[in-house]
């Protein structure tokens, strides 16, 4: 006990010695690292005029907790209104730090992503051309449409463009609309035929009973992308893999589908999750075994998954 | 003679890098540029001997059930220590380098100097020991950064890391026929290989050569 003390005792008198100089050196170098991440903003500013002058302006009455900083600037000819925004995109634990910046008749003038971790190729999207030429150069009150395939670190970064322009709105004394963030259009790829082979989803169905308009109704469940997440996105599913279900709703006359409804969605948020959307969905009316249907580009896996339900509930009523 | 026998041990007979291949991942990964070789090098460089010096100079007070927690320590420390410092004094740099200054913690020759010399030898032998195989390190990985930088965009140059002014830039073999292999994982890689039997084929010629005498 006495041995074990001791040992205890050194180790944290070392940690203690090694704490204190970590911290005094932080001391001497955190004001100079802000100093640098500043000068590093405003040389980005000087890119948009390089005769204005910038200054801090305060923040504090962002709500949203997304504004990190404000900067007002002016030369001659225009005035501007910068903030540097931080969000969390898809990745969880790091964040999406970027510039917007407005000049005085509430055009964006500025968008310039700092840093962000999100997923090559897939939310690292909102960094491309792709993304800022839907940003730049738009007015005060214009909506921004989220990425398809990259919902989740497009809505992020659109709804801190949101608060930025909320900002704004206060410090240059204009009325700003508050915006929802749209749903992205759909992005249809490759067909894909309701009596192709879907065995690697293993859809399954069970005939509940028929709905007020005498439609039969069939609980589906199918496999989805496999992403094993128990703490992550996909906790509310429960499942050991990734799980989607729906209702389908087929007319008992013509076989046909009426409506699918959807139940849970175990797939990946932000980008699976555009196959389980209303607007894809409604696709599946009016869809018999032979019909074709259109998968989503880059939530094809998702899509297959739905039409593997639906072709298992049409079976069912063959 | 100690001082040089030490020398030529981390340089030669006990590379670190390429002969008791230790510190690869940084090797591999930062030696596109010479300046990112330099900055990594003498950051080992000061870890390494500042460690090995703390370390002997506690050796008779560590207890033995912790030395590695407290090695752990020292050597994390010193490397927060040294990131913050670069962070401040050279961003270039720090935006260079990235994760692999934190990596300096677990690279293998720090540690390994720590077990195996400084917790047994006198502070000044340790400074040396450090001395040494930081600077074989450094010289390893300022060859393999040449030999990559040439190959993969005909040039060599060199920046001053306080204030980006370059000290010098000399085009080798024109871009045209530079070998973009080089810059990516396979090229270090190659380059790792080559120079690792280099050093080894020598080493074997001057052993048989002390056998023959």
């Amino acid at each position: 006990m006495k041995k074990t003390m001791y040992l205890a005792c050194f180790l944290g008198i070392l940690c203690a010695i090694f704490g204190g100089a970590i911290s005094y050196v932080n001391e001497l170098t955190a004001p100079i690292i802000a100093q640098q991440a500043m000068a590093a903003e405003t040389a980005i500013f000087k890119e948009l005029d390089s005769e204005a002058t910038f200054s801090e302006i305060d923040i504090t009455s962002d709500a949203s907790g997304f504004i990190k900083k404000g900067y007002y600037g002016k030369s001659s000819s225009n005035e501007y209104y910068i903030y540097s925004v931080s969000v969390v995109g898809f990745n969880t634990g790091s964040s999406i730090d970027f510039i917007i910046g407005f000049n005085k008749s509430g055009d964006v003038v500025l968008y310039n992503v700092i840093s962000q971790q999100e997923t090559e190729g897939i939310g690292s999207r909102v960094t491309t051309e792709e993304f800022s030429s839907t940003v730049l150069n738009t007015k005060i009150n214009d909506s921004i449409s989220v990425l398809s395939g990259a919902t989740v670190s497009s809505s992020a970064v659109i709804n801190g463009i949101n608060a930025a322009k909320a900002m704004y709105g206060e410090s240059a004394g204009v009325a700003v609309e508050t915006q929802e963030v749209e749903a992205p259009s759909l992005n249809l790829g490759e067909k894909v035929s309701l009596n192709s082979e879907f065995n690697e989803f293993k859809a399954e169905c069970t005939q509940n009973e028929n709905d007020e308009e005498g439609n039969l109704v069939f609980a589906c469940s199918a496999r989805g992308y496999g992403l094993i997440d128990p703490t992550g996105h996909n906790a509310e599913s429960g499942h050991e893999y990734s799980k989607n279900e729906i209702l389908v709703m087929i007319n008992a006359e013509t076989k046909e589908v009426v409506k699918i409804e959807k139940v849970a969605f175990g797939d990946t948020e932000g980008i699976g999750d555009v196959a389980f959307g209303e607007e894809y969905l409604e696709i599946f009316e009016k869809a018999t075994i032979d019909s074709e249907i259109d998968t989503v580009t880059n939530a094809t896996w998702s899509s297959k998954s739905v039409a593997s339900m639906v072709q298992a509930a049409l079976k069912m009523v063959e | 003679m100690n001082f040089i026998k030490n020398l030529k041990t981390g340089f030669i007979d006990e590379n670190p890098v390429f002969a008791l291949y230790l510190g690869i991942c940084s090797t591999l990964a930062i030696t596109t540029s010479l300046n990112n070789a330099l900055g990594m090098g003498v950051s080992v460089i000061a870890v390494l001997v500042l460690s090995n010096v703390i370390i002997s100079s506690l050796r008779k007070i560590i207890p033995d059930e912790i030395r590695i927690p407290v090695y752990i320590v020292i050597i994390a420390g010193l490397v927060t220590v040294v990131e913050m410092l670069i962070h401040a004094y050279s961003p270039s740099l720090y935006s260079a380098l990235g994760s692999f200054i934190n990596l300096i913690v677990v690279n293998c020759i720090i540690m390994g100097r720590a077990e195996s010399f400084a917790s047994k030898n006198n502070v000044v032998s340790s400074a040396l020991d450090g001395i040494g195989m930081g600077l074989g390190y450094t010289v390893s990985l300022v060859v393999m950064s040449f030999i990559r930088q040439i190959l993969s965009t005909g040039a060599i140059g060199l920046t001053n890391p306080f204030n980006e002014s370059v000290i010098f830039n000399l085009q080798i073999i024109p871009e045209a026929f530079s070998i973009s292999l080089f810059k990516t994982n396979v090229g270090a890689f190659l380059t790792f290989a080559i120079l690792a039997a280099a050093l080894a084929a020598y080493k074997n010629k001057s052993v048989s050569k002390g056998a023959k005498k």
